[in-house]
């Protein structure tokens, strides 16, 4: 009996190691989904779905054989990915020669800032006329939607780094590349990486908007036509969907940072 | 007579809101250790940055083996807070300074100079998880891992407790002394000025200026000048003119 108990306490010992914040995380998960049931009792059908309708409607629609909602969430992750992707290729390199160059980074802060500041919505009647309806339109409304997050960031990271370390590096002979290599870059990681995460919000929230005033495709025209025809289960399983997107994509880019982060480093990031 | 390793000419230097240091005359041979000692403000990490090649100079003359200093050329420069990158490991600290060398070169002397430094067993740890004095023995090695005649030494033993601080001490005359280094060592204590220092400046506040050399009339260097029976005597004596450059100031 005793060496059953033993084997038994062995073969669970890896259930120590899940970190506190997981278990936290499950048990938040119950509590949201009580929460969400107390509130659809309160709102006449029709304009709200509990989690039990909206889980069903998300299985059917995960099932059904033409396919509607998986086309759709292809067509969304298509543009999204294509758009922060091209985020992160212009704005970290952007960001580094600002934060680099400081004349250059403090000439074109306000005009950073106020593109930043400028909603995305505004610019898409000019999008269309320069690029038409199309995927290139949707993908460049969600580049300079998740552009701004990525750029500030890096430049601020850079411009964080620890002066005194850039002056070893100098002192010890060490050439612009080494220096942003070994000491600006893993400087800015932290701030850098916290850019991509708000790079990855504003991208999706920025795809919607794409889906919505180009032509209409993807989850985005999706969830339109469902709020139309007032299919409310439906409509909150794509909303889901949507909300299992950000946090997928913000915990993969939290993955890549601890991937990214030396041991000592770990406990300051995310 | 050879020409003095690093060589000082009317130097002076301006941040900008007023003289920093002025008129600064002074040779340091190779191999010889030379101590700046003054009170807070007067100067003495300027002048180290401008051994260092780090500050452009403004008036005067600097020579370092003949040539104006040029960042990470001829000197190595040690600093207060040893300025080490925290993510990467103690090893990789030190072969960052030795760039443009084969891997395997890199690896072999780093190895070689921790482990003289007795850090042998601590090459894969990270900087953070070394001790105050560890710290200071990883940053003296990739100092010695620069392939120079001259080291700088900016307060380096400041934030160490007395014991590591004469360890330290030792350490740093060991390795200079078996490579025939020169060392300036700009510092507040004058125990420890004394102990290390072959010629010692007084420097003076407000411009930054030498008032005073001293050259210690004791035995021997590092700990076996400090057990010589005068060094408690010469201690008090420089303590005083210190305080008097202080005054003066």
């Amino acid at each position: 009996m005793k060496t059953e108990l033993r084997q038994a306490a062995s073969d669970l010992a890896w259930l120590a190691k899940v970190p506190r914040h997981v278990w936290l995380r499950l048990l938040l998960v119950p509590l949201l989904l009580l929460l969400w049931s107390a509130l659809a009792k309160g709102i006449p059908d029709g304009y709200f779905a509990g989690p039990y309708l909206t889980l069903r409607a998300l299985f059917l629609m995960l099932t059904d054989d033409r396919r509607k909602l998986l086309i759709a969430l292809w067509e969304t992750l298509s543009v999204y990915l294509w758009g922060i992707g091209a985020a992160a290729l212009i704005g970290i390199p952007a960001g580094l020669l600002l934060g680099l160059c400081r004349t250059l980074g403090r000439t074109l802060s306000p005009f950073s800032h106020g593109l930043a500041a400028t909603p995305v919505v505004a610019l898409v009647p000019l999008i269309i006329l320069m690029v038409g309806l199309g995927a290139e339109a949707k993908v460049l409304i969600v580049l300079l939607a998740a552009l701004m997050p990525v750029l500030i960031a890096t430049e601020a990271g850079v411009r964080g780094t620890d002066p005194e370390l850039i002056e070893m590096g100098r002192s010890y002979g060490m050439g612009a590349l080494t220096r942003l290599r070994h000491i600006v870059l893993p400087a800015a990681l932290p701030s850098l990486m916290a850019g991509l995460r708000l790079a990855a919000i504003a991208g999706l929230v920025a795809t919607v908007i794409a889906e919505l005033y180009t032509a209409m495709t993807g989850l985005g025209a999706l969830l339109q036509s469902l709020g139309n025809s007032y299919r409310m289960d439906s409509y909150f399983a794509v909303v889901v969907i949507f909300a299992i997107i950000g946090a997928g994509t913000t915990g993969i880019l939290t993955w890549i940072e601890h991937l990214l982060t030396p041991p000592p480093e770990r406990r300051r990031s995310h | 007579m050879s020409a003095p390793l690093l060589s000082l000419r009317g130097l002076g230097h301006d941040h900008g809101d007023g003289p920093v240091l002025t008129d600064l005359t002074v040779e340091v041979g190779a191999g010889e250790r030379l101590v700046i000692l003054g009170p807070s403000g007067c100067g003495k990490t300027t002048l180290l940055r401008l051994m260092a090649g780090l500050l452009p100079i403004c008036e005067g003359q600097l020579l370092l083996d003949g040539r104006p200093p040029v960042a990470g050329r001829g000197a190595a420069l040690i600093f207060q807070n040893t300025r080490l990158l925290p993510w990467r490991r103690v090893r990789e600290n030190v072969e960052l300074v030795l760039a443009g060398r084969p891997k395997a070169e890199r690896r072999e002397r780093a190895a070689d100079l921790l482990q003289r430094l007795g850090l042998g067993a601590r090459l894969e740890d990270w900087p953070g998880a070394l001790s105050g004095g560890q710290k200071q023995r990883l940053a003296l090695a990739r100092a010695l891992a620069m392939d120079v005649p001259l080291l700088l030494l900016d307060e380096p033993f400041a934030n160490l407790d007395p014991l590591a601080r004469e360890q330290m001490q030792e350490e740093l005359l060991r390795q200079t002394g078996v490579e025939g280094r020169a060392f300036v060592l700009v510092t507040h204590s004058v125990d420890e000025a004394l102990a290390l220092g072959d010629r010692i400046l007084l420097m003076q506040p407000r411009p930054g200026r030498i008032l005073r050399e001293v050259t210690p009339d004791l035995p021997g260097i590092g700990m076996e000048r400090r057990r010589a029976p005068r060094f408690y005597t010469a201690l008090a004596e420089l303590s005083d003119e210190l305080r008097e450059v202080a005054r003066e100031g």
